[in-house]
């Protein structure tokens, strides 16, 4: 497989949210390729229209019954902001 | 002609005790934040867990709009970053969505189609984000709350197609007991898709997201074919966008044109084993669900009830119930249908009331009803006894005693009265004899007046006519 | 000081019956290893002041289980409540946990003493501890090498005799890599045997919560106390039984598998001749010992960089510095900058890339190719196997191709930490029971790991050949 594109490593870094410099572009296109050189190893293996393994568990139809159960989490112990019984954050939509 | 195609897309929260993959309170309107657990936070470490409702619910909705049931479904993660998402990836499903290609029928101007649905499939609501100057502040509450999502085909092609659809959907889905469709509290949102065009061909697509009522669904279809067609016409091109309908301005405002694909990086979530749907399980379902509206409107239609009371009926889903219950215990379905419609659901909808929450009881009802349909007391009476109930509760055969409502039906009292009544008006009796029949429905009127309406009214009106006949034929 | 902790536990449990000791000379002896080996950096938070206060309160109580009172570490990626768990990660550097783990409510209902969380690569990514937050973790036999990973920090404690027990987490080797590198007893269960409510998720179909020991029998005892279905894992399984019931039984007659895979060239040649002996030991034992072939087995390596990673790019969306955990202190315009550089610096190198590869794998049209592609060979494997046993008992090879290496050997090659686990990585995709023993030492004086494989729910099984081997090469206390 071919270095990654400046853009692909964008779009990469911008799906999983991470911020990346001019060096770090540089640095991903090797170390992606060297990884994606490996992936492409399956594309020698041919199989089509077979079934999936989604997980190893061969559990099927597991539900819980509709109770509910309060716990009252002190989810603000960990909060990095909060404001009253909320979480803070940035304000992200402007309307 | 441009010609304008619309898709709706309706998110539903489902009527259950507890959240979709967490055991936490499915609640509106509590304390922020009380009703959540690490789960619904999305804690390091913690797992899903699946509640049979939201299948149960789902596989109903499947069957209330004759979709076709998956009978293997998994589950998929949506990916992508919004603060509204607290894992950063929403539980949904993409694969192998509960069920496909089913309708709705909506019925206007004559004409009756089908809404074709391509999909619903369930899923787990967001957070509540509220916006506050230069912050935005986080409530969970809501975060996990079981939705499903019911897709149409591009097949709508006017705002009353979309308000006729949305309206039975919100019927169905209240009637099926899946939910309470409450759009002013959000459990029922709706997005649109709607583009125009020329040719069979579909248009460029615009998005309109997130409309908080059906009227706004009518307005925003209306408002958007206006804007679209301008800018065709003045030769723009239509781009796409997500728009959303704004209340105050009475317009549809951009929020985002389209970005090249959304990558949502889709796959099966691992931690929720799948599910098999046999019909055992879908049988069980079909027994709960109760008639639709469509089914009841041709029921009531059968029984003779006209369709102006059907139409208020239908818009009270207690009173159906409690009609039809009545019907069974063999009440004269059309007065009971009147009574419901005439007196208690005005009451009820001018205080915002439920009909359990009234002092009127159902063997209220059904005692009131026998005696009208025997002729026991009149309609007049029949509003009085149902004004003293809804003020004070009670029986009513101790409110006819108290009140002394019972009809008079003994023929020698009645003619003492009716014979008062004609020597008292003359003119009118001269105005029948010169054949002018209005006059027998004043000299009733009288009678009952005098009576304080407590008069048998067939009796009444043999009686009298009885009379005046004589007096006529007998020139007195 | 007394050295009560190098008995075996059966021994310990008796003194205890006996009030000859009490459970806090065991958690002072253990504080006090720690303190002798504090070079090692096996532990990231002690929890010495709740141990003692455990200890004490044990006192009263009767000594109702084998476990009672004993010390035990946990590695820092499950969840313990009001303790620190870091994922030795900077962006959970400060995470104190509102709940326990499904392990850590079992363990504590035995009445085991928790003393720690512990090193390891940072959540979970590596197979050296040298991706850890806080710092390396040396090897137990030279200090001058790597423990292993992820589970670093987990095998050198018992390693060291800190501890007679630790908690690790396997997602492609990490258990076992580790024990085969420090010469212990880890086992990776079943997928669904051991619930992973509380473990922090890395690829949520491939982890596993596994116990490391001194020796077989120990380990098997810590499985009996944290298997079972839990109603908060919908993948767990419900199995009841005692893991230590086969232990001791003759081997004759057993049906073994060696994947000629596992015995290529690549492997190190001392380490195969010892695979060898062991091998000649149990045909001279009336064992049955074939060279079989695997078919998609040499897929293992690109399948979990495609599967580990894309489960881990979704399940580690979740640390974005708004509910928990850091969060950039730099002045952001967007809530988008805000996730972009807490991202940056809250994780390392490693775990960025693959999440890097994670998201490339499902975006858009890479979803198909990639990774449903990869679901697809993944079946065949767990095929491959579940067609080997119906023939075999037990699979067996080398747990590595080679010793502990020395610290930064991956430097420049961003696949080594993958290709380190080669033959542990097929096993989580079967979803398959791994263990690896210590069978013997290089001449540099290193450890080497036998690695056994069962079918699914076949850990006694592997026990039962895995202590008859331990006792045959002069393995540790039983």
């Amino acid at each position: 497989m071919n270095e990654l594109t400046k853009e692909e490593v964008l779009h990469v870094a911008d799906l999983a949210k991470i911020e990346v410099d001019e060096n770090d572009i540089i640095k991903y296109k090797v170390e992606l390729k060297q990884i994606m050189n490996q992936i492409d190893l399956i594309n020698k293996v041919n199989i089509d229209e077979e079934e999936i393994l989604i997980s190893p568990s061969n559990n099927k139809n597991i539900y819980r019954e509709d109770v509910f159960v309060n716990e009252d989490v002190d989810i603000l112990k960990n909060a990095p902001k909060s404001n009253g019984n909320y979480i803070e954050i940035k304000r992200f939509l402007n309307e | 002609m441009l010609k304008p195609t619309i898709g709706i897309e309706v998110h539903c929260e489902l009527k259950t005790n507890s959240k979709a993959f967490s055991p936490s309170k499915n609640t509106y309107g509590e304390v922020p934040n009380k009703m959540i657990n690490e789960i619904d936070l999305g804690y390091p470490g913690t797992l899903p867990t699946l509640n049979k409702a939201l299948l149960d619910l789902g596989i109903k909705t499947a069957l209330v709009l004759h979709c076709d049931i998956t009978k293997e479904i998994f589950f998929d993660r949506k990916n992508y970053f919004y603060p509204d998402i607290p894992k950063n990836f929403q539980i949904t499903q993409n694969n192998t969505p509960i069920g496909r290609n089913g309708y709705i029928e909506v019925q206007y101007d004559g004409i009756k189609k089908n809404i074709e649905i391509e999909e619903i499939h369930m899923e787990e609501d967001t957070c509540k984000s509220i916006h506050e100057n230069n912050h935005t502040l986080l409530n969970f509450n809501r975060a996990g709350i079981p939705l499903i999502e019911i897709v149409t085909k591009p097949v709508i092609s006017n705002e009353k197609e979309a308000v006729l659809y949305l309206e039975n959907l919100r019927e169905i889905l209240l009637y099926s007991n899946i939910s309470d469709v409450k759009i002013e509290e959000g459990s029922m949102r709706c997005d649109l898709n709607i583009s125009l065009s020329e040719t069979d061909e579909l248009g460029t697509k615009v998005e309109i997201k997130n409309i908080g009522s059906i009227s706004a669904v009518a307005q925003s279809i209306l408002y958007e074919i206006k804007r679209q067609t301008k800018l065709i016409e003045e030769g723009i091109k239509i781009s796409e966008e997500t728009r959303r309908w704004d209340d105050k301005t009475s317009t549809t405002i951009l929020m985002r044109k389209k970005e090249t694909g959304n990558d949502y990086r889709y796959f099966p979530e691992p931690d929720i084993p799948k599910i098999i749907i046999d019909d055992e399980w879908i049988k069980c379902i079909k027994k709960t669900i109760p008639m639709l509206p469509n089914e009841l409107k041709e029921k009531y239609k059968k029984l003779g009830i006209n369709d102006v009371t059907i139409k208020s009926l239908i818009q009270n889903m207690d009173l159906n119930i409690l009609l039809n219950e009545l019907i069974e215990e063999n009440v004269n379905p059309v007065l009971c249908a009147n009574i419901l419609t005439a007196d208690i659901l005005s009451y009820m909808n001018k205080r915002y009331m439920k009909f359990n929450e009234l002092n009127v009881t159902k063997e209220n009802i059904k005692d009131i009803v026998d005696k009208l349909d025997k002729n026991e007391i009149s309609s007049k009476i029949a509003k009085e006894i149902i004004s003293e109930l809804l003020e004070n509760k009670g029986n009513v055969q101790d409110i006819i005693n108290k009140k002394g409502l019972k009809q008079i039906s003994d023929s020698n009292d009645l003619l003492n009265i009716i014979n008062n009544v004609i020597n008292n008006n003359i003119k009118a009796v001269e105005d029948y004899k010169n054949g002018l029949d209005r006059s027998i429905k004043f000299l009733m009127g009288q009678v009952m007046k005098e009576t304080k309406g407590q008069a048998n009214p067939k009796i009444t009106n043999d009686l009298l006519i009885k009379e005046l006949e004589n007096r006529k034929n007998n020139n007195l | 000081m007394s050295n009560y902790l190098d008995l075996s536990i059966k021994e310990i449990n008796k003194k205890l019956i006996n009030k000859e000791i009490k459970p806090l000379d065991l958690v002072m002896e253990c504080f006090n290893r720690i303190e002798e080996n504090k070079e090692y950096n096996t532990f990231i938070t002690l929890d010495k002041e709740n141990a003692i206060k455990k200890a004490k309160e044990l006192e009263n109580k009767e000594v109702d289980n084998l476990l009672f009172g004993i010390p035990i570490a946990i590695k820092d990626n499950i969840i313990t409540k009001n303790l620190k768990t870091t994922c030795a990660s900077k962006i959970l550097s400060n995470f104190i946990p509102t709940y326990d783990a499904t392990v850590i409510k079992k363990i504590k209902e035995k009445n085991m003493i928790i003393i720690g969380k512990l090193n390891m690569d940072e959540f979970a990514m590596g197979s050296t501890n040298e991706t850890s937050y806080y710092g390396n973790v040396l090897n137990s036999y030279d200090k001058e090498r790597v423990s292993g990973g992820s589970s670093g920090g987990s095998a050198v404690a018992v390693s060291r005799g800190i501890v007679p027990f630790s908690l690790g987490s396997d997602t492609g080797g990490s258990i076992r890599q580790p024990a085969a590198f420090n010469g212990v007893v880890g086992l990776k269960p079943t997928y669904g045997r051991i619930s992973r409510y509380g473990l922090v998720a890395f690829a949520s179909s491939l982890d596993q919560i596994g116990p490391f020991s001194r020796n077989v029998y120990e380990n098997a005892l810590l499985l009996n106390i944290l298997c079972g279905k839990d109603e908060k894992d919908l993948t767990s399984s419900d199995t009841n039984e005692d893991f230590t019931r086969l232990i001791g039984e003759k081997i004759d007659g057993m049906k073994i598998a060696v994947p000629n895979f596992y015995m290529s060239d690549v492997v190190n040649k001392e380490i195969k001749n010892n695979i060898e002996n062991i091998i000649e030991l149990l045909k001279d034992n009336n064992v049955k010992v074939e060279y079989v072939d695997i078919d998609y087995v040499e897929y293992a390596v690109p399948l979990y960089q495609i599967i580990a990673l894309a489960e881990a790019s979704s399940n580690l969306a979740r640390f974005d510095g708004v509910r928990y955990g850091y969060q950039t202190d730099k002045e952001v315009s967007s809530i988008d900058e805000m996730y972009k550089y807490t991202r940056k610096e809250g994780f390392g190198e490693e775990v960025k890339r693959r999440m890097m590869i994670g998201s490339y794998v499902l975006s858009g049209k890479n979803a198909k190719t990639y990774y449903y592609k990869a679901l697809k060979i993944r079946k065949k494997i767990s095929d491959s196997f579940q067609k080997l046993f119906e023939e075999y008992d037990l699979v067996i090879g080398p747990t590595t191709t080679d010793f502990a290496g020395k610290f930064n050997e991956g430097i420049n090659d961003a696949t080594k930490s993958f290709n380190d686990d080669l033959f542990t990585i097929p096993v989580n995709m079967a979803g398959l029971p791994g263990m690896s023993i210590k069978i013997g030492e290089g001449k540099n004086k290193l450890p080497i790991g036998l690695q056994i494989i069962g079918n699914k729910f076949d850990e006694a099984k592997m026990y039962k050949l895995a202590s008859f081997i331990e006792k045959e090469v002069g393995g540790k206390i039983c």
